[in-house]
């Protein structure tokens, strides 16, 4: 065995998530991505002298609903607390978070990696708000701050150290990612900065009952490098307890270029925060009928829908998490059953022909034509065995999308679609292949019963795809048997 | 309470000051005699006293999620010390 | 012109036409000029207050009903107030040259009733001191005897008034800072329940202890600028939702009421003996008008300024973390990197008061010390309020001195801090646990300087307070 086999990864996480609230956590700034610099400010988020939070009530609201949907207990009497330290970005000079009293406690997410289950538990999920963006590389004398991104809402994850590999800590992500995006209340997106974590690390002798010392990998916004980075770190870690070293507990940064971490240069004091509550927010207590509300705006959630794709509607693992990566996918699939009793068929069509369409149009399942009850129209219509699947795909769902208003049946009629299963209009189509091919049915005769399929293609052919699939398979081989 | 030079030094770094040697020389000195005087406090049993938090009555004030009340750009960098067309401006950061 | 104590009298003389808006800002500004050895007006709105007066004199005279409820009031202001498009600093160099972009909520109250700002007046740093010296304009002086000190912070704010340069004044109160300098100068200083006036653009220092206070000649005065400038504001989460109640016309009084004062307080060893003993006549002078006033105990008198200054340092540390030399305010031309740019900034723009009480703030919240220090404050603080309101349960009023002595000599307090700080002794009562004080002028010690004496209510209690304050003074 290796060395490093004889070892065990212990990852916890601590995840932000911002918010996609319209305005900021303290105050009324706008809070869309990509504006230009300093657009987004005011006197409150600057700082100004004499100047005080207000807190949003949207982000109270996502951190219950996030609460809600991770089995966490709300918190009905949580308070603010100011954390202390000066950068640029800061403008305060201290941070609004939630230290001692946090709005949601505990909870917990399963997820599956590496094809096993594990449960992550969640030691609390608190409210803060963001810091804004110093640009240090614009030039060589002088940093540049931004302040769009200061006071941004969002609310903080911190995880107990269950995560045993890189990749769990990726399905982790992802999990919370869509989650957020079923909530509505952000969009979850790495490459914006709307996500992230700081990584804490340790590794441990398999079979260990405590902890080894941690490292904290900070500001992962991207989960290859937070794959990368944890897996160079759990090896630098062990390396250096098998040359007799000891782990020290250290903040780093990952450089994604050179693949490695390296402390962030820190001093003893600078991590006195000096936590003590915020005199300028009234502490939030949540009455029941408060978080009972919050409840019933509560949308099905991705694992518990999966679920039901799998068990109710018996769909595979696969379609299943295909159709559950979105909420909006996932609850017009919800409706669509509601309106047929294919499930499967019904899950085809939206992954194999819908979700293309969309993707390729560029819109989304809000704005797609058609009605749900076309859509079961048209999968009865494959399933009555009046047109192939390949004909209905490809000939009647465009023109069913240029005439939304038509039924299915309708279009299939008129484009003279409508598979025949008529014994005369086979039977013709038959003997002219067989006629054609003579040579073939002789091979079929003598045992290569494969070529089955060819004598199906050509009279699908020559049928132009009319001919009923079914009827003229066993028309085929009753004819070919008799030959 | 004992206030020496490593506490001012530990205090300054936090408060992101730096005092001459005359301040320090008299705020240390002050400072031991407040925290002398401060120390008063520890005549009162207060085992069995709950913090006192908030002084305001009011609970629960929160803000409807709407965009309002920005500062435009122009006005804010005005009032900075330094500034670049779009940005507020310092002396490079190196990590402290 | 005779010198006008309440808006009620200039009212009635601009209605017989005796004077005008333009007229008063005259007077006060030849009051200004006349007065200004004793270092008053960090800046004066001698322009604009003119303009102002003209415009309002006009809306006056095409239709006297259109004018606001303080059209006549010429007003000033501490330079910790935002006054949009004006200098406010604080008296410190780090706010330099800032024009503040916005107005506090309690000043555009008072400009939509049509008040003229007619200036800015000096304070103590960031409202940090007892005496007015701790200020980068130097001292004001007190207008009964310019060798003494007006009292602080708002020490100016009380000698605007006192010299006859204004009606009345906007001050803060964060520990006495309104009612101290009131009683040294003279005249009535008023601090609300905390929470009752927005503290939106007002400079912070004390977070939970911060209010905006008036000083005025009259508590009809006081009690009309209370009522316009009080009441929620969405820009404060900390004010008070609760209805404002028409102060000004709740002031006749018929009762008899309880008053407690307490033996320790009175009795003092700091208290000086002509203090004490106006506090006294008075107190026998509250009986004979059929008042009670008994002595009652409070054994926490001696731990609420060590509490104060352990509660104030910490919130103060870490509201003037923002001051930093980055977004607005002074830079150090001295910092030649990063780093340098907080440390010379602040050190250079923040007076050694400021800088002591961020050093002492800063370890009161320090790792280590916090429990110690600030979360002993924190329940010594619920002590005191506990035992506040267990006596307002019998009693209707609390008297205090303001102060334990006269105005000081300039130039002798600045050297002790602590001795400084013992002298808050009877006023952060007030701030400590968030309720009402209005200190009255008692007349003059034997030294011949102003005696003032200070009552204290319970929450929310204005109304009370200022109609039996109005009945006594």
């Amino acid at each position: 065995m290796s060395v490093y086999e004889k070892y065990e990864t212990v990852v916890g996480l601590e995840v932000h998530v911002q918010l996609s609230t319209k305005s900021k956590a303290f105050c009324a700034d706008d809070t869309r991505f990509g504006a230009r610099p300093n657009t987004h400010i005011s006197a409150i988020s600057l700082a100004y002298p004499g100047t005080l939070p207000r807190l949003n009530k949207k982000q109270v609201e996502s951190a219950v609903k996030l609460g809600l949907a991770i089995g966490s207990k709300i918190n009905q009497e949580s308070r603010f607390d100011r954390k202390n330290y000066f950068y640029a970005d800061l403008p305060k000079g201290y941070q609004i978070t939630q230290d001692a009293s946090p709005i949601c406690i505990g909870g917990q997410l399963t997820i599956n990696a590496n094809d096993a289950e594990r449960t992550i538990r969640i030691h609390h999920i608190h409210m803060e708000e963001d810091a804004g963006k110093s640009i240090h590389d614009m030039s060589p004398k002088s940093s540049f701050i931004d302040l769009n991104r200061a006071g941004v809402p969002l609310l903080e994850i911190v995880t107990e150290p269950d995560f045993r590999s890189p990749e769990e800590v990726d399905v982790f992500m992802n999990t919370i990612r869509q989650l957020v995006r079923y909530l509505e209340i952000s969009d979850g997106n790495m490459e914006e900065g709307s996500m992230r974590c700081d990584c804490n690390v340790s590794v441990r002798l398999k079979g260990a009952e405590t902890y080894g010392e941690r490292c904290e990998i900070k500001n992962m916004n991207s989960m290859r490098f937070a794959r990368r980075a944890i897996s160079y770190e759990v090896k630098r870690q062990i390396d250096l307890i098998e040359a007799g070293g000891k782990v020290q507990q250290q903040t780093l940064n990952f450089d994604p270029v050179t693949g490695i971490t390296t402390p962030l240069r820190d001093k003893e004091d600078a991590h006195d925060y000096r936590y003590f509550p915020e005199p300028d927010l009234p502490p939030v207590h949540l009455s029941d009928s408060f978080i009972n509300n919050l409840k019933t705006q509560m949308p099905p959630l991705p694992q518990e829908l999966f679920k039901q794709f799998t068990s109710k509607f018996s769909l595979s693992d696969y379609d299943a998490t295909l159709l559950t990566e979105e909420k909006e996918t996932a609850l017009f699939y919800l409706d669509l059953v509601k309106n047929t009793p294919h499930h499967k068929a019904a899950a085809n069509l939206l992954i194999n022909k819908i979700k293309p369409y969309l993707n390729e149009q560029k819109s989304s399942v809000a704005t797609f034509p058609l009605s749900v009850k076309s859509l079961a129209d048209f999968i009865q219509l494959i399933e009555d065995g009046k047109v192939s699947n390949t004909i209905a795909y490809q000939r009647i769902f465009p023109a069913l999308i240029e005439t939304p208003t038509q039924t299915p049946l309708a279009i299939a009629e008129k484009l003279n679609l409508i598979q025949n299963a008529d014994e005369d209009f086979l039977q013709q189509l038959v003997q002219e292949v067989i006629k054609k091919y003579p040579d073939k049915v002789t091979t079929y005769q003598k045992g290569k019963k494969g070529l089955i399929g060819f004598f199906m293609g050509e009279v699908m052919r020559l049928s132009k795809g009319k001919a009923d699939p079914k009827a003229t398979n066993a028309l085929l081989r009753k004819v070919l048997e008799k030959q | 309470m004992n206030v020496d030079e490593a506490l001012i030094s530990k205090l300054e770094k936090l408060a992101r000051l730096q005092l001459s040697e005359e301040e320090k020389t008299r705020i240390t000195s002050d400072l031991s005699n407040i925290l002398d005087m401060v120390a008063k406090m520890e005549e009162l049993d207060t085992s069995k006293v709950e913090p006192l938090v908030y002084i305001s009555e009011e609970v629960n004030v929160l803000r409807e999620d709407v965009v309002q009340n920005q500062l435009d750009k122009a006005t804010a960098l005005k009032n900075a010390p330094e500034e670049d067309i779009d940005y507020f401006k310092v002396p490079k950061v190196i990590d402290l | 012109m005779p010198k006008h104590n309440t808006l009620k009298s200039i009212q009635a003389a601009i209605q017989n036409g005796e004077t005008n808006g333009v007229s008063l800002v005259d007077y006060y500004l030849s009051k200004i000029e006349e007065t200004k050895e004793l270092n008053v007006y960090v800046e004066v709105f001698a322009a604009e207050a003119k303009e102002r007066a003209k415009v309002l004199d006009q809306k006056y005279k095409k239709d006297p009903t259109t004018v606001g409820r303080l059209y006549g009031m010429i007003l000033s202001i501490k330079d910790v107030l935002c006054y949009e498009g004006h200098e406010v600093t604080a008296a410190s160099k780090i706010l330099e040259g800032f024009i503040a972009p916005y107005s506090a909520t309690a000043i555009q109250r008072l400009l939509d009733e049509d008040v003229i700002i007619i200036g800015r007046v000096n304070c103590d740093q960031f409202a940090m001191g007892s005496t007015n010296e701790n200020s980068n304009y130097g001292p004001t002086r007190n207008a009964a005897d310019p060798t003494k000190v007006p009292g602080g912070s708002s020490g100016a704010s009380a000698v605007s008034v006192q010299a006859d340069t204004c009606l009345a004044s906007l001050g803060s109160d964060t520990g006495g800072s309104v009612r101290q300098p009131a009683s040294f100068c003279g005249i009535i200083g008023m601090k609300p329940t905390y929470g009752r006036i927005s503290r939106y653009g007002l400079l912070a220092y004390a977070s939970s202890f911060d209010q905006i206070g008036i000083l005025s000649n009259s508590v009809e005065d006081a009690a009309l600028l209370l009522e316009i400038m009080a009441g929620a504001d969405e820009f404060d989460s900390t004010a008070s939702q609760s209805p404002v109640k028409a102060y000004s016309k709740q002031l006749s009084f018929d009762k008899k009421v309880k008053i407690a004062y307490f033996d320790t307080a009175l009795n003092h060893p700091n208290l000086d003996a002509g203090v004490k003993e106006e506090t006294f006549t008075f107190i026998s002078k509250l009986k004979e008008m059929g008042h009670t006033v008994e002595a009652v105990d409070f054994e926490y008198l001696d731990y609420i300024i060590p509490a104060y200054y352990v509660l104030t340092t910490a919130e103060a540390s870490s509201n003037l973390s923002r001051f930093d030399g980055i977004r607005y305010g002074y830079r150090s031309p001295n910092a030649t990197n990063f780093l340098e740019t907080y440390t010379k900034s602040r050190t250079e723009g923040f007076s050694e008061e400021v800088k002591r009480r961020i050093m002492l703030g800063t370890f009161v919240l320090s790792s280590g010390y916090y429990d110690a220090y600030y979360t002993k404050a924190q329940k010594v603080r619920r002590l005191i309020a506990e035992k506040t309101k267990e006596i307002f349960s019998t009693y209707d009023f609390i008297l205090m001195p303001t102060a334990p002595s006269t105005a000081w000599d300039i130039g002798t307090m600045s050297n002790d801090p602590v001795q400084m700080y013992l002298a808050d002794i009877y006023t952060v009562q007030a701030n400590m646990v968030g309720i009402p004080a209005i200190a009255i002028p008692l007349g003059k010690h034997e030294n011949g300087m102003p005696i003032g004496v200070q009552l204290m209510a319970d929450k929310w209690k204005e109304a009370e307070l200022l109609s039996f304050a109005q009945k006594i003074s």
